[in-house]
């Protein structure tokens, strides 16, 4: 009761992101630049990783969103959604990096094992089984593959709208397009990821057994 | 009702769709197979997708530092430059610490860019004031060195108009004494003139010798 009293109380006077930027805005507010870290660094630093498919990278991409965020402060429009305006700031970087890495020729898709490896660390949960951890983090790795091999104009959609829930509108207010262009990229996606999904995490049979590196092959397309 | 566009379908796969529009796929849905089946293949593919799960990171790489030291040092490096009016608050709570670095970076840069804007801002009003200092200075000079100039000039036209006048006095001076001179010479010539004729009959008189 009291703790539901609290959260109500909390969530009365809670400052929006809105507010909390225009304070950083108008007067470099340390504490309001600590809270819109805080409430959005999950998010952000999930859709560098899965934009780029490399935790290291995605993570410094996330913070340099939020050391971009701070030195683009005054450029803020007040009138406009704090989540949006953050949301194309990490997605133009995470362009940036996969048109940078295309120029050098750095996919990665070939990734070294290292690195495939610090990935999926972040990934293993400690209460399941060893086993079927590892299972988890094949398909896991799987999907991370499939995904990468999703054009840039995909991936975003999907990944925005599956894995941070954002609405079709609020999607289509990130990437600057229409509504529906958003949805039939979605669609698309969405038949792209079932062809490229369906043989294969279906098909994996529970078991440390499979080597990882079989699987890459077969979703090399 | 035809096949439902992929915009429809996704739409009322997210259940995003009004439920006028959602009403009529689900009965499409129930008799068309191939929409069905398109449906069935995107469930399968968000189920897949939900294999990537993403833990929290690490608390190791995320532990939080206070900022106090950040903000000491950007605030006396606000105080080297002056920058008064450059507000620096940053005090009290904690930010990861790859994100201090770059944003303290990020400040240095930005205080550095406002000390060198403020500087070349100074300098530019500074020449600015010299210059106008300078114009005043060379006018006021040329103003004084043309008064000057003039008051020399005017002073050499008063010297040679009175070199003139004593000129034309001494002229006449002379004019006079050389009438003067030629008065008493015509008369010195008058006077010896007559002492001649005096002369001369005198010495037309014949002598008488004491013998005869």
């Amino acid at each position: 009761m009291m703790g539901k009293l609290k959260e109500s109380l909390a969530a009365l006077f809670a400052v929006s992101d809105e507010q909390a930027m225009r304070r950083v805005q108008m007067h470099d507010d340390e504490r309001a630049f600590a809270h819109l870290v805080k409430k959005w660094q999950g998010p952000v630093r999930r859709l560098c990783i899965r934009m780029l498919g490399d935790e290291h990278r995605g993570e410094d991409l996330a913070q340099e969103s939020f050391a971009r965020v701070f030195a683009q402060r005054k450029h803020y429009r007040p009138d406009g959604k704090f989540g949006t305006w953050l949301w194309r700031i990490a997605l133009n970087l995470c362009y940036d990096e996969l048109r940078r890495r295309q120029r050098w020729k750095q996919v990665s898709l070939d990734s070294t094992d290292s690195e495939t490896l610090g990935l999926l660390e972040s990934f293993a949960e400690p209460q399941i089984a060893p086993d079927q951890a590892l299972v988890n983090q094949e398909r896991a790795e799987l999907v991370r593959r499939a995904l990468l091999s999703l054009p840039e104009i995909y991936r975003a959609v999907l990944v925005l709208r599956h894995y941070e829930n954002l609405k079709f509108r609020e999607i289509a207010a990130v990437l600057g397009l229409p509504e529906g262009t958003v949805k039939s990229r979605m669609a698309e996606a969405l038949t792209q990821m079932s062809q490229l999904l369906k043989p294969k995490v279906a098909a994996e049979p529970p078991g440390p057994q499979k080597n990882s590196n079989r699987m890459k092959e077969s979703l090399i397309v | 009702m035809n096949h439902p566009t992929s915009e429809q379908l996704i739409s009322y796969f997210y259940d995003e769709a009004g439920p006028t529009e959602r009403a009529e796929l689900k009965t499409h849905l129930q008799t068309c197979q191939q929409c069905a089946r398109n449906l069935n293949a995107w469930r399968s593919a968000r189920t897949d997708l939900n294999a990537w799960k993403m833990m929290p990171k690490r608390a190791g790489s995320a532990a939080p530092l206070p900022v106090l030291r950040w903000a000491l040092a950007g605030a006396a490096m606000l105080l080297c430059f002056g920058l008064g009016g450059f507000a620096f608050s940053w005090n009290s709570r904690a930010l990861p610490a790859a994100l201090q670095a770059r944003l303290r970076t990020q400040m240095r840069a930005e205080a550095l860019q406002v000390a060198q804007a403020e500087t070349e801002r100074a300098r530019d009003s500074m020449a600015a004031a010299c210059e106008k200092r300078t114009r005043e200075f060379v006018m006021a000079f040329a103003k004084e060195s043309y008064a000057q100039q003039r008051k020399e000039i005017r002073a050499l036209y008063a010297a040679l108009d009175k070199i003139d006048s004593q000129r034309a006095a001494d002229y006449v001076a002379l004019k006079k004494e050389l009438d003067t001179l030629a008065v008493n010479a015509d008369a010195e010539l008058r006077s010896a003139e007559n002492g001649l004729i005096e002369l001369a009959t005198f010495t037309q008189t014949p002598a008488v010798s004491p013998q005869e």
